[in-house]
């Protein structure tokens, strides 16, 4: 009798050894969080002079390349600066608009003051950036026009558009 | 049907989460700004004025030089105002100047011209208001054009601004 209430203890003993887990006072488990961070691009136009980008007056020239009046070596008629809030580096690219007789060809720019890379504007952005994968802050477009002989006296105007994207 | 409706309700909250996104302009992909381009081209068969010889009452006389460029010298009261071509146009048929009235009163204008910068010729008078740069030109068969003198008569309110002069070629 005594050797059955041992056994039976025991018996008790262990079940309630293994029967603990069910009763357990706290859980662990996980999921997946995410978030999707968008791309921010924000560009704003430093004009050297505040007044759009103004040649002046000029006489006809075969020779001569002309630049905006208030550009000068490190100081471009335009500088594109990527603002800081920009999350990504981007591509940054040029094109012009006319209407009248005065060619979109003759509206020139170039990231040199040297001109070594002065191109003739297009009416849609090149294939390949001005500027390539850049990051904030600015960056230089200086603004060429020439006036061939034989080109009519007035007041010629163009629109210059930049764009800076994430490709 | 409960299970279809909140199908529904949620496409619904996920199409106002993205107009809001689009609203606040999130995200952005690209960025694009532009500004105008603008250049005067003038006649290139008409010489500017090169040189300021002598003046009364000008203030910023280089700016009465070379072709216009919307900034000109001050002539006030009585002033005058002598600019040289660089060279001696043997024949122009226009002269022409660039000018605006600043202040209450109108200006009365005379313009001469020589050819050695005593002895002048009177070619033209006009009384300017517009307060606004203008060209104003003076036809004629002009000989040996290599100096311009342009004398204001006007009040203490008001001043001329001249911006250029210039001289047509043949």
């Amino acid at each position: 009798m005594k050797r059955i209430l041992v056994s039976a203890i025991i018996s008790i003993v262990l079940l309630a050894t293994f029967a603990l887990p069910v009763f357990a006072v706290s859980e662990e488990t996980n999921t997946t969080a995410s978030v999707t961070v968008g791309a921010i691009i924000s560009i704003t136009l430093q004009d050297a002079n505040n007044d759009g980008i103004q040649f002046g007056t000029v006489e006809p020239s075969d020779t001569e390349i002309f630049g905006d009046v208030a550009q000068s070596d490190g100081t471009p008629a335009i500088g594109v600066t990527v603002q800081s809030e920009t999350n990504t580096r981007v591509d940054l690219n040029i094109k012009g608009e006319v209407s009248g007789t005065f060619a979109l060809s003759n509206w020139k720019f170039s990231t040199n003051y040297d001109q070594s890379d002065i191109r003739d504007l297009t009416s849609t952005y090149p294939d390949l950036p001005i500027y390539d994968e850049a990051p904030a802050g600015t960056y230089a477009f200086y603004q060429w026009v020439s006036v061939p002989v034989g080109t009519e006296a007035g007041t010629y105007t163009a629109t210059i558009y930049f764009k800076a994207e994430n490709d | 049907m409960l299970r279809i409706t909140g199908k529904i309700t949620n496409l619904v909250l996920i199409g106002i989460v993205l107009s809001m996104m689009l609203i606040c302009g999130l995200p952005v992909k690209a960025d694009e700004v532009s500004t105008d381009a603008e250049v005067n081209v003038v006649d290139g068969d008409t010489l500017y004025g090169y040189k300021n010889v002598d003046s009364e009452d000008v203030i910023q006389e280089h700016h009465a030089l070379k072709a216009p460029d919307t900034h000109g010298a001050g002539i006030f009261f009585h002033g005058w105002i002598i600019i040289e071509f660089k060279s001696t146009i043997a024949k122009s048929s226009m002269i022409s100047y660039w000018a605006s009235n600043e202040g209450w009163q109108k200006s009365n204008i005379k313009v001469y011209i020589s050819k050695d910068g005593k002895k002048w010729t009177y070619i033209d008078q006009r009384m300017i208001e517009n307060h606004h740069i203008q060209k104003y030109d003076i036809y004629g068969n002009f000989k040996n054009v290599r100096y311009i003198k342009i004398t204001r008569n006007a009040g203490l309110f008001s001043w001329l601004q001249l911006d250029a002069v210039g001289a047509k070629r043949g």
